[in-house]
């Protein structure tokens, strides 16, 4: 009787598992479209997108790019932009992030790093002022 | 409808736009780079009359938008700090058309990879514009902060325009497999001292680098091949003279002393 083929796999392979960045997002998403009682809602729009690795000035390998989009059926279906990110389709972390309103891009070395910067767009003066003005012209 | 956008670099140019508006019958002007209070504007804009509306945005505090149009009939349809798309109805179609002005902001200090990555977003906001309104009756313009002939304008993955409205009118090309809407660029006919209008640019800067095209034609209208037979190649100009006072100086260069350091751009469509 033949030996059983040893197991190559590392014990550890299943236990790292990660919140995928969009899923952060569509959960972000729920959250506002409740505290809004659904004036506001989100779309999370996916797109496919090239991003760089290691040679800055070539963009070749294949990514996703998730676009963070409040809406207002109320208004017309009038809708703002408020973030996007672009990451590896294997390789999720780092990633870029830009903040449409603050004009900035970040580097998010990880979740918590993402969940911060998304706390921290939230609550940015510019977000909060066009989420007020939209809700007092509803 | 005649249109204009003007990049006034904080100038205080509000006399000068009543006579431009008023010699160019402008029906909508759109500002960009202006930090005047928008009643300041208005109180000269309707000097004569009570013509002109402001209006306001939400997200947008880039540009500021003027027209003879009630604002109501220039509906927002979405926003970004530097991108504002407006609908507007046309009694010749019938039908809306969008009109999409933006001020993209400088390169000077990007990387590749961020340029790339904000044309992606600046692509997907048209994206999402046609198709939140359900056609491609879209005219962008406006500072792009690129020449006509850039990578980012031309490029399958950026605004996809072509110079040549022939080519435009075949709606679309296909790379590797995907199809990507045209865009038409009517600007191209101003580069050179033989192309269209007196000046070859809305910008000038002369830096001592090695590659250096001194004008620059940052500011343009690109349209979709739908719109292109109802476009007035006659009417759209670079604006070098408002009512005898010369915007450029006596070396024919931009005056950006006592004016801005960006001519106003005219143009027209026939809706």
């Amino acid at each position: 009787m033949s030996e059983a083929a040893p197991n190559l796999w590392p014990e550890d392979i299943l236990e790292k598992k990660i919140t995928l960045p969009k899923n952060i997002l569509l959960d972000q998403a729920s959250y506002l479209s409740k505290m809004s009682n659904n004036i506001l809602t989100v779309d999370i729009k996916t797109s496919p997108a090239l991003i760089s690795t290691e040679n800055k000035d070539t963009l070749t390998a294949n990514g996703l790019r998730h676009e963070f989009i409040i809406k207002v059926p109320a208004l017309g279906n009038y809708q703002f932009p408020l973030l996007w990110i672009i990451h590896g389709s294997i390789q999720v972390y780092p990633f870029q992030l830009y903040s449409i309103l603050e004009e900035t891009f970040y580097d998010i070395s990880d979740e918590e790093h993402f969940k911060g910067v998304l706390a921290k767009i939230f609550s940015f003066e510019k977000t909060r002022n066009a989420i007020s003005y939209i809700m007092s012209q509803v | 409808m005649n249109y204009c956008f003007w990049n006034l670099n904080n100038h205080d140019l509000a006399d000068l736009l009543y006579d431009l508006v008023d010699e160019q019958e402008i029906d909508l002007i759109f500002l960009a780079e202006c930090n005047l209070k928008p009643a300041d504007v208005l109180r000269k804009l309707n000097r004569n009359t009570n013509a002109f509306y402001f209006c306001a945005g939400i997200t947008c505090d880039k540009i500021q938008i003027y027209t003879k149009f009630k604002d109501s009939l220039l509906g927002l349809l979405s926003e970004t700090r530097r991108m504002t798309a407006r609908y507007l109805y046309s009694p010749v179609l019938n039908n809306n058309i969008t009109l999409l002005c933006l001020h993209l902001p400088s390169k000077l200090h990007w990387t590749g990879d961020d340029q790339a990555a904000y044309l992606l977003g600046v692509k997907s906001f048209i994206d999402s514009v046609e198709s939140l309104v359900g056609h491609k009756q879209t005219v962008v313009f406006g500072d792009f902060n690129m020449h006509p002939f850039e990578h980012g304008l031309v490029q399958s993955g950026g605004f996809h325009t072509t110079f040549e409205r022939v080519i435009a009118k075949r709606l679309v090309r296909k790379v590797e497999g995907v199809e990507f809407d045209f865009f038409y660029n009517p600007m191209w006919g101003f580069l050179g001292d033989l192309g269209k209008g007196k000046v070859s640019g809305t910008h000038y800067y002369s830096p001592a680098k090695p590659i250096n095209y001194h004008w620059n034609l940052f500011d343009q209208v690109i349209m979709r091949p739908g719109l292109i037979d109802y476009f007035d190649d006659e009417y759209l100009d670079i604006v070098t003279e408002i009512k005898g006072t010369s915007l450029l100086t006596e070396a024919g260069l931009i005056d950006s002393r006592r004016f801005s350091d960006h001519l106003p751009i005219k143009f027209c469509f026939n809706l």
